[in-house]
């Protein structure tokens, strides 16, 4: 393997100092310290003198610890402690301090390191080692409800940045030590920590393995977001449909590991990855289990319906209106008739034109502050929209069907899969305008080959469809009661086939004993 | 490899692509679609076939919408002669800018002459070409087909839509196109359509009179050809013997005198399901044909003091409906057979219950045909009263006084 | 492999066959199919030995490695020659139907090659992919076809079926000839069996798969008969002419599309197995390595023969009515049972001489 040699050489291994032992003289350690952290004015040095006259100091970035208890737990006792001089050559931290040992650091690449890692570095005079302390501090964003996944039942905590605090989420929810984390760093100048989240026993071990050697690839400067993970780790890069679901809920996670699938956290990214996922899950939401389960049965029917029409609907306008007149009922086809009549472009033209326009509206609105997205939709929308109506440039019928597809991919829970559906529509429409509802059916042909073809972690991405585990339906269109789902999922899980125990159907509790004496 | 692969898939993109852009072979945008609505046919002397169209007009539809507007005709008509259906609509085809499209054509109107002279070859057209559809109705009318199209309507826009909003009233269901088929291709049973003639009527809201396409009764024919007609009361007698009523008023009269005027008391009743069988047998060494009618119906309007909270008042009514309706089936039964036609399928019922029978009668069925005795059946049951029991327009002093004569 | 069997066989039949049978068969033709399965029954009773012998193994390997490489090359080659010319048939038809319903005056050979594109594209997937989207496709096109199916009962009147058995049972039993001929195409299956997951319920699988098609084709033939009476004879897609028929309040009808998509997808899965049937034989006869190379020039092979082979749908008829009741059971009977005997024989000898 060829490396870019730029990217090697910024790399931190590659620095100069990156080995360099740390001198006892503390003086010459500050010294090389400013000259490495040149520039960086939120690089805080402060001197201190030691009861016993040596000299010592402290580092750290400023804004990334809590002052406050730096100064009260670590260099108030040392300044004003019993002479008795802080030994750690031995492995043993500080004694006497309030505050979780530290960690001993001896090349200046690992104090280095520490620092930017946000710990505070305690170099002495004399010593051969830098001793590291937590003191997490600065500032972090609450843990709020996610806004792109709102649920009215269930909980309403959501990730944040901060890694640490995202895996006590998930700690907090699933209370085994069989819930592991593998932490590693990603992005060489980034150095973003990521944690590898999955419940020993329940996820395939080939799938671990998979993911580890897929993680370990990856070299690149910079990962700021999971996302950047996302792309490295998927198994069809090509592909329009996204294979590793994406969420800022530790219930959608939790729901998941139980499931055997595993999940990648990333710091600063309120996005967890999960995988191995299949197709459906992008049509499911979290709520369909909260809620009572014929309600969610019916919605969950309501959203794959929608998705296809979000898919087909245009497609299906445009070779109904240009090429099979005969299936639009009689009664109707006059109105599609006359509000046609008069527009300028044919059908194909027409919905492409509306849906790119429809989408250029959505695009516009999403960045757009609060106070002047609404007035942008109404602008476009209505006032536009009406306009080009009434001047007879596009058909009243385009309008409605552009806006109901629309409508009906909001209907989608997922952001992948919404996106997946608004490039299909574009594809589905081309088709449609060549060769009409032939034009759709090979279409769908293509996109069942490709996905019928789809793998993730070697998953079969439309399992359980395809794979005829036919218990495993219970969960896909509809959800099933959850006293019926005794089976574990197997898409992704290894462990028993059973996930919970018989005869939990509610009824009298005569009936669940057994006992048929009334 | 990596590099091939890349090829193979270019080169799919491109033929992809090509065969997108090339290919609109077949689109056709709905303003380009002339929506023929009504076809009517006539045979004209000299072997020649004359087709008009009507064609929708869809902007001076009504509805809500920008163009258009009233005033305008929804559909004008245009007409061809030639030795063919297809030369005729080719002809057509060359003065209308718009391609002509069959898809939304509700009914084909023979005129007489060309019925007469045996539909078959008319109809070809229809069973081949992929755009009619197999629903759509047959109509013969009288005279000539041409000027029904002309006709003005009031409430539907087209001829086409009118004849199909009418259909639903009449005994459509054989006079489809499939239907026909099926009833010319099969043993016993000949093929029937919708007489439609245009008639003077009162213009709604004015004492003018207009003249509109209506349904008039049935057409019978001996295979193909057309024999002869049915008028108002022998379909409704045809309707009854194939079991095809659905929610129809019949009037009945009863026995006893209106109250005080002397006129007759009389009573409408909605049918809303009926159903016939027909049974064949021999019965000492004769074929008899028995039609088993059952009705339901409920009571409309009593006009008279009929009192209904009696059970036997409710079993006379019965009595007389099936009498109404007796009478109207021997009225059709008698047509058809003077016409030496089995639209009520008799033969077909014949071949399917006792094929052997059929076997022996099939080459001379049609003169056993008017002599094949018919008995007929009828279960009558008038189900419910409506809101009412007794009239509510009679005292009841007067009521009892009726029922204390009668009893 | 359940569900590969029955587009494999129900693609071209429920739309062409019920007419063909009611010319044979009249009334009765729907009965016909019933009987088809026999043929396919007789066939795993006379294959089931040649499966358990060879698991896996298909039967061309079988008779190259009891016959020789050539003779048993040469039957290779006849098997997979008569696999591309099925499928030539079959994209033809394919072809007619859509070309004479949906898309009059696109070429056919677009209409073709649209198809085709995704069967070379599943081909070189692989047969796992194939299966998959058998799966996701088979319950749809059953959706489908039983929302006609019970749609189109409103339209019908099954008093039509009557007499039944008018002219005896000669009529069924001929008209059964042709059903039969399309079921034994089923025979591509018995070529897949080493590829099951468990060889063994082979027969099961194929049995099972014969008698599901041809409750479908009877299930089809019946609604188009109590649909149209005697006239179904004449009617060239018969379903399709039900589905044309069907209306409900006016505004649920015009629901030929749904048999449309039923069609395509099914001929879709159809000519895959048939492809990939095609060109396996081919490369097991003759001893190649790899598939994939004979994966588009098999199709480019059969998008000719499509065209070259036959000039009307009226030969087509024809054909499908007289040549191919005779032409095709003779190959995929005849193949196997010749592998099989072949095997049996070097077996029996082998046997006397140890």
């Amino acid at each position: 393997m060829v490396m870019n040699k730029d990217l090697h050489t910024l790399s931190m291994a590659n620095e100069p100092w990156n080995g360099e032992p740390l001198d006892t003289v503390l003086q010459a350690n500050l010294t090389r310290l400013r000259e490495v952290f040149d520039a960086c004015p939120d690089l805080i040095i402060r001197e201190f003198l030691l009861p016993d006259g040596r000299r010592g100091g402290v580092l750290y970035v400023n804004g990334l610890i809590d002052v406050d208890r730096l100064d009260r737990d670590l260099l108030h006792p040392l300044v004003a402690a019993p002479p008795r001089p802080p030994q750690w050559e031995h492995g043993m931290p500080a004694p006497g301090l309030p505050l979780p040992g530290g960690q001993l650091l001896g090349r200046m690449g690992e104090v280095v390191q520490k620092i930017l890692d946000g710990v505070v570095v305690l170099l002495l005079d004399g010593e051969t080692a830098a001793q590291a302390f937590g003191i997490p501090g600065g500032k972090a964003r609450n843990i709020t409800e996610p806004v792109t996944e709102r649920s009215l039942r269930g909980p309403k905590e959501g990730f944040v940045e901060d890694l640490q605090t995202n895996l006590s989420l998930l700690r907090r929810i699933i209370k085994t030590p069989r819930l592991k984390v593998e932490e590693g760093l990603a992005g060489r100048l980034t150095r973003t920590n990521i944690a590898l989240v999955y419940i020993q026993g329940l996820v395939r071990p080939g799938v671990l393995d998979e993911v580890r050697s897929r993680l370990g690839r990856i070299q690149i400067d910079g990962v700021l977001d999971s996302g950047y993970l996302e792309e490295f780790i998927e198994d069809h890069p090509y592909s329009l449909f996204p294979q590793i679901l994406d969420t800022q809920r530790p219930d959608v996670v939790a729901a998941h590991l139980l499931e055997g699938r595993f999940a990648i956290l990333c710091a600063g990214s309120p996005n967890a990855l999960l995988a191995p996922i299949q197709l459906w899950s992008f049509l499911q939401s979290v709520e369909d289990y909260y809620e009572r389960y014929l309600i969610s049965s019916l919605l969950r029917i309501l959203r794959f319906s929608f998705a296809a029409v979000s898919v087909l609907l245009p497609a299906l306008y445009v070779s109904v209106i240009a090429f099979h007149h005969e299936l639009i009922p009689t009664a109707l086809v006059m109105t599609v008739a006359r509000a046609r009549e008069g527009v300028p472009f044919p059908a194909v033209v027409e919905a492409l034109l509306m849906e790119v326009a429809f989408e250029a509206l959505r695009e516009a609105g999403i960045r757009l502050p609060a106070s002047i997205g609404p007035t942008v939709s109404i602008v476009g929308a209505l006032i536009i929209g009406e306009a080009a109506v009434r001047a007879g440039i596009v058909s009243a019928p385009a309008v409605i069907i552009v806006s109901t597809t629309g409508i009906a991919s909001f209907v989608i829970p997922r952001i992948g899969a919404v996106n997946a559906v608004r490039m299909l529509r574009f594809l589905m429409l081309l088709f449609a305008g060549a060769f009409g509802l032939y034009g759709i059916t090979i279409m769908s042909l293509f996109v069942l080959i490709h996905l019928a073809s789809m793998r993730s972690f070697g998953a079969p991405y439309l399992s359980p469809w395809t794979t005829l585990r036919l218990w495993e339906w219970l969960d896909l269109f509809i959800r099933a009661p959850r006293w019926i789902e005794r089976r574990r999922i197997t898409v992704a899980a290894a462990g028993g086939p059973l996930r919970q125990g018989p005869h939990l159907k509610p009824g009298r509790a005569s009936d669940r004993d057994g006992n048929k004496q009334d | 490899m990596a590099l091939g692969r890349r090829r193979n898939w270019a080169v799919a993109l491109v033929l992809t692509l090509v065969t997108l852009t090339g290919g609109c072979w077949d689109r056709l945008e709905i303003n380009d679609v002339a929506l023929i609505q009504t076809a009517a046919i006539d045979w004209l002397p000299g072997d020649r076939v004359r087709l008009g169209l009507e064609i929708a007009v869809p902007t001076a539809f009504p509805g809500g919408g920008v163009t258009g507007g009233p005033g305008r005709k929804p559909s004008f008509v245009v007409v061809a002669e030639a030795a063919t259906l297809g030369e005729a609509l080719n002809d057509l085809q060359q003065t209308i800018p718009r391609r002509l499209f069959w898809g939304h054509n509700q009914a084909v109107i023979v005129g007489e002459a060309a019925a007469r002279s045996g539909i078959s070859p008319h109809l070809s057209f229809f069973d081949r070409h992929r755009e009619p559809r197999p629903r759509t109705l047959l109509c013969i009318t009288p005279g000539e087909a041409l000027p029904l199209l002309q006709t003005r309507l009031v409430l539907e826009p087209t001829v086409g839509q009118k004849l199909r909003e009418l259909a639903p009233f009449s005994m459509v269901a054989d006079a489809q196109f499939y239907r026909f088929d099926t009833r010319l291709n099969d043993e016993g049973i000949d093929p029937v359509a919708i007489r439609v003639e245009a008639r003077k009527t009162l213009r709604p809201g004015g004492d003018d009179t207009e003249e509109a396409v209506e349904m008039t009764g049935l057409a019978a024919f001996q295979k193909d050809r057309l024999v002869g007609w049915l008028d108002r009361q022998e379909t409704d007698g045809a309707l009854w013997l194939t079991g095809q009523h659905r929610s129809v008023l019949k009037m009945i009269p009863l026995a006893l005198p209106e109250a005080g005027t002397g006129r007759p008391a009389r009573a409408s009743v909605e049918v809303f399901r009926s159903q016939t069988s027909l049974k064949p047998s021999m019965e000492s060494g004769r074929l008899v044909v028995t039609a088993r009618i059952s009705v339901e119906a409920q009571l409309m309007e009593t006009m008279g003091p009929v009192d209904l909270t009696r059970p036997q008042v409710v079993r006379q009514l019965e009595y007389s409906l099936a009498k109404t309706i007796a009478e109207s089936a021997w009225r059709a039964l008698g047509r058809a057979r003077a016409m030496q036609t089995d639209v009520f399928g008799l033969g077909q019922s014949v071949h399917r219950s006792l094929p052997g029978v059929w076997q022996r009668l099939k080459p001379r069925w049609r003169e056993v045909l008017p002599t094949v005795p018919v008995r007929l059946e009828l279960d009558v049951k008038i189900r419910r009263t409506g809101k009412a029991n007794k009239p509510l327009e009679f005292p009841e002093s007067e009521f009892r006084q009726m029922q204390d004569g009668k009893g | 492999m359940f569900l590969l069997g029955i587009p494999l066989v129900n693609g071209t039949v429920v739309l062409f066959v019920p007419s063909l049978m009611a010319t044979v068969g009249g009334r009765d033709g729907w009965m016909a199919p019933l009987l088809a399965p026999l043929s396919i029954v007789m066939l795993v009773a006379l294959l089931g030995p040649l499966i358990r012998r060879w698991p896996d193994q298909s039967f061309i390997q079988v008779a190259q490695s009891t016959l020789g490489r050539w003779v048993g090359g040469l039957l290779g080659a006849v098997f997979s020659v008569w696999a591309f010319h099925t499928n030539a048939i079959i994209l033809r038809q394919f072809g007619d139907f859509i070309k004479g319903t949906v898309l009059i005056r696109t070429p056919i050979l677009i209409v073709q090659l649209l198809i085709l594109l995704a069967v070379i594209w599943v081909a070189r997937a692989g047969l796992e992919v194939l299966a998959r989207c058998a799966a996701v496709l088979v319950p749809i096109d059953a959706l489908f076809l039983m929302t006609i199916v019970v749609l189109g009962i409103r339209e019908s009147r099954f008093q039509n079926l009557l007499p039944v058995l008018e002219h005896g049972i000669t009529p069924v039993l001929r008209a059964a000839l042709i059903p039969s001929a399309w079921v034994s195409e089923l025979v591509c299956l018995a070529f897949l069996w080493p590829r099951l997951n468990q060889p063994r319920q082979g027969p099961a699988v194929l049995v099972s798969a014969s008698i599901w098609t041809s409750l479908n084709l009877a299930v089809g033939s019946l609604i188009g008969i109590a649909t149209f009476g005697p006239t179904v004879a004449k009617v060239t897609f018969s379903l399709f002419a039900v589905a044309r028929v069907v209306s409900i309040a006016e505004f649920l009808e015009r629901i030929e599309p749904l048999l449309m998509i039923v069609w395509v997808s099914d001929n879709f899965i159809k000519i895959s197995v048939f492809h990939y049937v095609a060109t396996e034989s081919l490369r097991q006869s003759l001893g190649l390595r790899e598939r994939k190379p004979l994966v588009i020039p098999g199709a480019a092979l059969m998008l000719v023969l499509a065209a070259a082979s036959l000039d009307s749908t009226v030969e087509m008829a024809d054909w499908l009515m007289h040549v191919w009741p005779l032409y095709s059971p003779l190959v995929t009977f005849g193949i196997p049972i010749i592998a099989l005997c072949a095997g049996l024989w070097r077996m029996a000898s082998r046997g006397s001489r140890a």
